[in-house]
């Protein structure tokens, strides 16, 4: 009995692991993804990220493939200063499927000398993919 | 040729058994807008995934209990939701992405009547209690 409890508190700290280091990856790739498309905006980075049938909804509703959504960061003009990622939550559906919640802020910088306040709630669907947590969904809306 | 056949009988089969699962996804979809509205709470227990998370469009985000416990007490209250448009992006037999336009009227505590126009990303999840709703959220278009 006391044998069957010790393997049952085993695999309950192996499943514990196995969702905190998945959390962990899921976190960094969140954090990569913010970084890349607000900052580097390296399309090499946003093409490891993203599953191919990949949707990338914006806060004013628009929406883009994969193949438009990293044209549009790598190529966009604007610059952001005073990032913070902040309130981050991972739920785990499954042990696939992962949803990430967070609050984004910054001010754009626009081309023609613009800066306007960025006030975003970020949700992104992250979906293990032969064994590598791919990008399947984003949507921003503006908390501003 | 009567390997040929086979083969062909089974791409028939695979691609009814997709259509299959798509047509019970937008049934749990029109489902669960209904269950908001009318405020069903078995079918919203059934329909909501255990860790839902409903955000809308001015950021606030609901998990499962604040969603049924928000109807009950008339925090908010759906007159109306309705699918303007639904793209199914991505589906297979665990889970499905679908991004859909809505129309939502209805009311709540802070705000005596809304109409919104909404663009969503919605995340379900196949379980052994159907297709749930895991995660959603919404934007003002």
């Amino acid at each position: 009995m006391k044998e069957l409890f010790v393997v049952v508190a085993m695999l309950n700290v192996f499943a514990a692991n196995a969702q905190s280091k998945g959390e962990k990856q899921i976190i960094a790739q969140t954090y990569l993804l913010s970084h890349t498309v607000f900052s580097t905006k390296d399309s090499l980075t946003l093409e490891s990220l993203f599953a191919k049938t990949a949707t990338y909804g914006h806060s004013h509703g628009n929406v883009q493939t994969r193949e438009q959504a990293i044209a549009g960061i790598s190529h966009n003009l604007s610059t952001y200063t005073d990032t913070s990622v902040s309130n981050i939550s991972v739920i785990f559906g499954d042990d696939d499927v992962s949803i990430v919640r967070y609050l984004f802020k910054a001010t754009e910088h626009t081309k023609d000398g613009k800066a306007v306040p960025l006030n975003l709630s970020i949700m992104l669907v992250w979906v293990k993919e032969k064994g590598k947590w791919k990008l399947f969904g984003r949507q921003a809306v503006s908390t501003q | 040729m009567k390997y040929i056949f086979a083969i062909c009988l089974l791409f028939i089969s695979v691609i009814s058994l997709a259509q299959v699962d798509s047509v019970s996804l937008k049934q749990a979809m029109s489902d669960l807008d209904k269950a908001l509205v009318s405020k069903d709470e078995k079918a919203l227990v059934q329909l909501l995934h255990a860790d839902a998370s409903y955000g809308h469009s001015n950021g606030w985000v609901q998990n499962k209990t604040d969603i049924i416990e928000d109807l009950k007490s008339g925090k908010l209250i759906y007159d109306k939701i309705e699918n303007t448009s639904v793209t199914i992006v991505a589906i297979n037999n665990n889970w499905a992405t679908v991004r859909t336009n809505t129309n939502a009227t209805g009311r709540s505590t802070t705000i005596p009547t809304f109409e919104l126009k909404l663009h969503v990303l919605q995340v379900w999840l196949k379980t052994k209690n159907g297709w749930q709703l895991l995660a959603r959220q919404s934007t003002k278009l």
